[in-house]
């Protein structure tokens, strides 16, 4: 029998007393909005601080966003490994998360190079993403200064493009999550504005 | 910080109210949903008696407090 004695010195801080006496607010509304890809050399001090994350996004290639989509993610995929005759580890967890979205830029078709370009430079990019609930996602690994974002193991994008209907483009993310878990915190309109909406400086082109 | 202390500095801010507050060495002025958020994202960074000393401002802004003296984040 494994000992009883915790890893960390933190325990579990439980939440059932922080719940609301209406259930309905205790519920969360599930997906993916939108993804952001920040470069990894991006620090940010003030993860609420818009007028930082608009600097970030004047920097040529520091913030990368895709439209508005639908994405999902569920089980961790994990690998254990027995280390003892009744012991067992984790040794591997990765999420994979996957997003789709139906918005494509028909003037200047812009589009194709940009998922060509994430599926070659994703390795320098790292994720978070806005949840359909509001909420902004990001690793719990962040603290002032450092890059609040997931790195990629592996980033895949492709067109679905079916005999009729609409075609999508489609992302497949693998992050590693054995060491961290996300964080959430809900962003202010402005802050979700500065994020995910404002103009970003694509000057340079393939600056991905 | 101990969830107790969030907890507690959370319920002090306002999440509609616009605050201005120097904070690990930057004066700014957002919501207090911000700010929330900001608190929340640094938690693990911020002692329990940083989190008292917020706490303090946050329930009654006044220009005295309004600089956290213990910016070592």
């Amino acid at each position: 029998m494994a000992e009883c004695t915790p890893c960390g010195t933190e325990f579990p801080s439980e939440y059932l007393s922080l719940l609301n006496c209406k259930n309905q607010l205790n519920t969360r509304q599930a997906g993916v909005a939108q993804l952001a890809f920040i470069k990894c050399d991006q620090n940010v001090t003030s993860l609420t601080s818009a007028s930082e994350w608009d600097t970030i996004r004047g920097t040529a290639g520091a913030l990368i966003r895709t439209p508005n989509g639908l994405g999902s993610f569920g089980k961790p995929n994990t690998t254990d490994a027995q280390i003892g005759c009744k012991e067992r580890v984790i040794t591997e967890k990765t999420l994979t998360l996957t997003f789709k979205t139906y918005k494509y830029d028909n003037e200047t078709f812009t589009d194709a190079d940009f998922m060509c370009q994430l599926n070659d430079s994703f390795n320098a990019y790292r994720l978070i993403w806005l949840g359909c609930d509001g909420n902004l996602y990001f690793t719990n690994a962040y603290t002032s200064g450092t890059n609040p974002g997931f790195a990629m193991d592996l980033l895949t994008s492709w067109d679905d493009n079916p005999e009729n209907g609409l075609m999508s483009k489609n992302f497949e993310i693998t992050i590693d999550i054995i060491e961290t878990c996300y964080s959430i915190i809900k962003p202010s309109a402005a802050l979700i504005a500065a994020i995910f909406q404002g103009q970003a400086n694509t000057s340079g082109g393939s600056g991905l | 910080m101990d969830i107790g202390i969030l907890l507690k500095l959370k319920k002090s801010i306002n999440p509609t109210l616009v605050y201005e507050y120097k904070f690990n060495g930057k004066k700014e002025t957002k919501l207090g949903l911000d700010w929330i958020g900001q608190f929340i994202s640094v938690k693990r960074q911020l002692t329990n008696e940083e989190g008292l000393k917020l706490i303090k401002y946050f329930s009654s802004p006044d220009k005295e407090n309004q600089i956290l003296k213990n910016n070592k984040i």
